[in-house]
């Protein structure tokens, strides 16, 4: 199930493509829909799905390429500059500890690889807000957005993780 | 099974840790003292015990946003703002020590000090 696929490198690209296109529509269908939480950063994160999806099946440079397809696009569409970088930054720290995680956990329990990607993921965005207000009190959100990035990185991970299973064992796939 | 089960109180632990944390940020006790600054730059500081009737001051970011702070005796709120997001509007108001109402697009912080975590140049101003 943890298996890297064995595509051709044009089947490769086409298939980048398509989940870019993917992860790219999850997030701006989620940036509809903000949480009711007054907290800056508290999102589901549902576009890792796909960065999840892709380190598990491709390799973490692909998803690296993939998410920055996804983050260079959904900022253009929705943001400004400023967002640009705490994405970046998030996105950055977040594929870090994916990478590492997924390498030391055998591409195994990827749940918790993605519990790791969403924690860093807000880490990372909460060390651009020091670069940009100075240190100061939002450290305060820290906790908060650990609470967050649990979570949400737990439901994102468990939701990959079993829909990696239920697609394998269909036998319908295409390898 | 043992390596999920590891795993899973490693996840607990934090949980619980950062948690406890939150718990920990929101009975904090704090000064009566608002700083409000951006860019990491300090722009405004006022002692809110003293303020005896409401007013607001507007900062921008020289770069079309711009952002009404609400100042009354004893509390501090983001009044308005022409941030994307919006989200320093609903942060709501604070009056004393712990989460600071942000405006990232805009850089602005507005904390309550007596809780601000000491950085060396923080206090000299």
């Amino acid at each position: 199930m943890t298996e890297p696929t064995r595509h051709s490198p044009l089947r490769r690209t086409l298939l980048l493509g398509l989940l870019a296109g993917l992860s790219l529509t999850m997030f701006l269908i989620e940036a509809q829909f903000p949480l009711p939480v007054p907290l800056p950063g508290v999102k589901l994160g549902l576009a890792n799905l796909v960065t999840l999806f892709v380190i598990s099946r491709f390799s973490v440079r692909e998803a690296a390429a993939v998410m920055l397809i996804r983050i260079l696009l959904g900022n253009l569409l929705t943001g400004q500059l400023v967002s640009f970088s705490y994405a970046l930054a998030g996105g950055i720290l977040s594929l870090a500890a994916m990478a590492v995680s997924h390498r030391l956990l055998k591409g195994k329990s990827l749940w918790f690889t993605s519990v790791m990607g969403g924690v860093s993921h807000n880490l990372g965005q909460m060390i651009a807000a020091l670069c940009y207000l100075g240190w100061g009190g939002v450290v305060y959100y820290v906790p908060f957005l650990l609470v967050s990035g649990i979570l949400m990185g737990l439901l994102i991970g468990l939701v990959t993780q079993l829909l990696l299973r239920a697609w394998v064992h269909t036998g319908e796939h295409p390898e | 099974m043992k390596r999920n089960l590891i795993l899973a109180a490693v996840t607990a632990l934090l949980f619980l840790a950062a948690v406890g944390g939150c718990w920990l940020v929101m009975h904090m006790p704090g000064g009566m003292v608002a700083v409000i600054r951006q860019d990491g730059k300090e722009v405004y500081r006022v002692d809110l015990s003293q303020v005896e009737t409401p007013y607001t001051m507007s900062f921008s970011d020289g770069a079309g946003g711009e952002n009404v702070v609400l100042i009354e005796p004893g509390a501090i709120s983001m009044q308005s703002a022409n941030c994307p997001d919006g989200l320093c509007m609903q942060m709501g108001t604070i009056r004393t020590g712990g989460l600071p109402v942000v405006c990232l697009p805009h850089h602005i912080m507005i904390e309550i000090e007596g809780s601000t975590p000491d950085a060396p140049d923080v206090q000299a101003y």
